[in-house]
């Protein structure tokens, strides 16, 4: 049973990994650069200079909206964080009977930032690191519920290749510390399995959560069985209080600042970071006040309702309870959204063990069959589009992020549709890349592609400090630290993609002298002794896990 | 690889894909009919838990010995969560 | 700045373990130490991580604690093992078990 178990689950690991893998690199690579993505934002409009203090900026924001939008249905203001920089605000205007609600984030006819001095600045019109953060679960091109059930069953399929791969790897322990480098097949397993079992807590937690993120879409069954009617299921969890309507009699106002003050002292000195207010001008007026999630992890975003015109709270009640809970620490933790600075960076670090993790294994995949193929110069067509796919990926994708930001700098600042632009170029160079690996030989491809990848993110601080005054010089002079962490980033980036192509360069195929005599492909695995993986995994997997069956 | 064993590996991905989602799907609402909490938060609680019911069916697939017990057993657990829902839900009715 | 002695609390308590292990000794004390001396030395190593943990309880409560020290000691982890790796690349290790085949 043992052996038998152990094998099988081998045969799991790898084709479930496979069939996947490329799909969740993306979505492994874009949500590791997502934890990011307000900082990207703030990169991406370097227009935008900091703010000094948000209670003159909550002055500002309401005085722009009196003039701007004093009909509208709603006003939005989003305070400056640590995080963020600038007000950003928005406005709905009341909708007219028969149309749709406009609620697109950005879209510059309701929406505004405002700089130190309560002025609309010019920004560039940019998605920011929000493009990434979608695409990590959004995909592109294609409609939003589709993209999400093929991340959601690309998921599911991570989180068996997380317990498998768990199963499959005998000497979890004894190899914990173990990378040997230059011993070809052998270096590219330790490294999946470093990544894989150092960040292993990260891994699997960043799988299911992520899975809990979207599950009323994958898993509604739970919610079906008790209620007839998801509405009032969403109702009892989330209730959205009583709908106000409008009275029609106008007053002024309650001051902000008050609001602010008291919704802080019932926090406990915690910041606010949204305000929205309901018919402002209005005697019915409500706001709408939410807390910062920053060094939030258990709670949903918590807010508080008060009388617009009196300042008084109104009473509001928050579902609690354990499943409500767990949920939201899950989202929470997945997202990351409460965590400062270092712990922001520790989730980084793990999401690239996990772009690692995903790299080394797949190309293990390749690694591990090339010896054993009849004739290893001359791959059959199902092998030579899994390495093309391979660099396309591996390569391509780290490429077009970084055409993303090149973008950014590069593109007319008045240019029409300029985030389409932007996030056009992405895929345009990750495209570039696949079919440029489609043409060489797949040794050149990697090479090559690695060498672009370095010079276009060597290209994005340098093209940042001339297009803009914020270059890493100036930045380091002005303790911008965003700024100049983007920069370096960027840097070492390409830093590890020019020693990548380097060390692909001086790679020397290891196991040649040996793959005559490892003509056969039934010959059993040549490193039984030494594999963490049952010798099923490798080659003549497929039959045997097949004849399972057979054999009992 | 013959005929037969790619049969075989049809019959145990369409087990994990298949017998996978049902179990998980019954499973998520069976603990959100049993669990001893109030029905939204036995919802949710289902809901989350089911994924891991999904991984661990989606093993079972494909470590089982033999495909037709595995097939069988599937069918047994399904309806075991399934009738007390269904039956559940006929006496007692949804919210 | 308690961010940093988690973080250093994890990268000792790492090397403790992997110090207690005998194919790493090599390459982290320079020389191999008597099997004697290998259990105190883990059991110093989950020492020191239960510390890292317990400290970052006290600073950021139970509810981050967990995440925060996990990250850190992933980190820390990753470090050890390359340091590990650069040590054993730098200078070819002969009494490292020889586990494939020789490829020459």
């Amino acid at each position: 049973m043992n052996t038998s178990f152990r094998q099988s689950m081998a045969w799991l690991h790898t084709w479930s990994g496979l069939l996947v893998g490329w799909i969740l690199f993306a979505i492994f690579l874009t949500g590791t650069v997502a934890f990011f993505n307000d900082e990207i934002t703030v990169w991406m409009q370097p227009e935008l200079k900091s703010f000094r203090s948000s209670e003159q900026a909550l002055g500002h924001a309401v005085r722009f909206l009196e003039q701007k939008a004093p009909e509208a249905r709603r006003w939005n203001i989003s305070l400056p964080s640590k995080r963020g920089e600038g007000v950003n605000i928005s406005w709905q205007p009341e909708q007219k009977d028969g149309e749709e609600p406009r609620r697109r984030r950005g879209d510059r006819s309701t929406s505004a930032t405002l700089d130190d001095t309560g002025q609309a600045v010019n920004v560039r019109d940019t998605r920011g690191g929000n493009f990434l953060y979608r695409f990590h679960f959004n995909l592109h091109y294609m409609p939003v519920i589709w993209a999400r059930w093929v991340v959601g069953f690309c998921t599911m399929f991570m989180l068996v290749a997380i317990v498998t791969g768990i199963v499959t790897h005998k000497k979890i322990f004894t190899d914990f510390f173990t990378l040997r480098l230059k011993k070809g097949q052998r270096s590219w397993l330790d490294g999946h399995n470093v990544t894989a079992v150092l960040a292993l807590p990260f891994h699997l937690m960043i799988t299911y959560t992520g899975l809990v993120t979207l599950m009323s879409l994958y898993m509604p069954w739970g919610i079906a069985a008790n209620y007839k009617n998801t509405d009032s299921f969403y109702e009892t969890v989330f209730p959205r209080g009583e709908e106000t309507k409008r009275s029609g009699v106008s007053a002024p106002l309650v001051p902000l600042d008050d609001i602010v003050e008291k919704a802080t002292a019932l926090w406990g000195g915690k910041a606010p970071s949204n305000i929205s207010i309901t018919y402002p001008g209005d005697s019915a007026a409500t706001v709408d006040i939410t807390r910062s999630v920053i060094g939030e992890l258990s709670s949903r975003r918590e807010s508080l309702t008060f009388h617009g015109i009196t300042g008084d709270l109104m009473p509001k009640k928050n579902s609690s309870g354990v499943g409500i809970e767990t949920r939201n620490i899950m989202i929470n933790v997945h997202a990351g959204r409460y965590s400062g600075t270092t712990l922001r960076w520790l989730y980084f670090l793990s999401g690239v063990a996990g772009t690692i993790m995903i790299g080394t294994g797949l190309v293990l995949w390749t690694v591990k069959r090339r010896q054993k193929l009849p004739d290893p110069a001359r791959p059959h067509f199902g092998f030579r589009l899994i390495e093309k796919l391979n660099v396309g990926t591996i390569v391509g994708l780290p490429a077009g992020v970084a055409a993303y930001f090149l973008a950014n700098r590069l593109l007319p600042v008045d240019m029409a549709e300029r985030p389409i632009a932007e996030i056009d170029s992405m895929f345009v160079v990750w495209a570039g890349v696949f079919i440029w690996a489609m043409l060489r030989s797949t040794k050149r491809a990697w090479i090559e592609g690695f060498v672009a990848a370095a010079i276009l993110y060597t290209a994005v601080p340098i093209v940042n400090s001339v297009t803009t005054d914020r270059g890493l010089l100036n930045s380091l002079l002005n303790h911008d630290w965003l700024f100049a962490s983007f920069d370096i980033t960027m840097i070492l980036t390409a830093g590890c993609f020019f020693f990548l192509a380097r060390k692909v360069q001086n790679h020397t195929p290891l196991a040649k002298p040996d793959r005559t005599k490892r003509n056969r492909p039934s010959s059993p695995t040549p490193n039984a002794g030494a594999a963490h993986i049952e010798p099923s995994d490798i080659a003549g997997v497929t039959v045997q896990a097949a004849a399972l069956d057979t054999s009992k | 690889m013959t005929i037969k064993d790619r049969l075989k590996i049809t019959m145990r991905t369409a087990a994990a894909f298949i017998g996978g989602y049902v179990i998980a799907s019954l499973g998520a609402a069976f603990l959100a009919r049993f669990l001893p909490l109030s029905p939204d938060q036995a919802s949710l609680m289902g809901a989350i838990l089911s994924f891991a019911i999904c991984t661990a069916v989606v093993m079972w697939a494909f470590a089982a010995q033999s495909i037709t017990k595995l097939w069988l057993s599937m069918v047994v657990i399904a309806a075991m969560l399934g009738l007390p829902v269904w039956w559940s839900i006929i006496t007692e009715g949804r919210l | 700045m308690i961010h940093i002695f988690i973080f250093v609390c994890c990268l000792a308590g790492f090397f403790c373990l992997a110090a207690a292990m005998t194919r790493h000794q090599q390459e982290l004390l320079k020389r191999k130490l008597p099997d004697m001396w290998n259990r105190p030395l883990s059991w110093a190593g989950y020492l020191v991580l239960s510390l890292a943990f317990i400290l970052s309880i006290v600073a950021f409560g139970g509810a981050t604690a967990p995440v925060i020290w996990l990250g850190h000691s992933t980190i820390a982890a990753l470090i050890i093992v390359g340091f590990l790796t650069y040590k054993a690349n730098a200078k070819p290790v002969k009494s490292a078990p020889l586990r494939n085949k020789p490829s020459q």
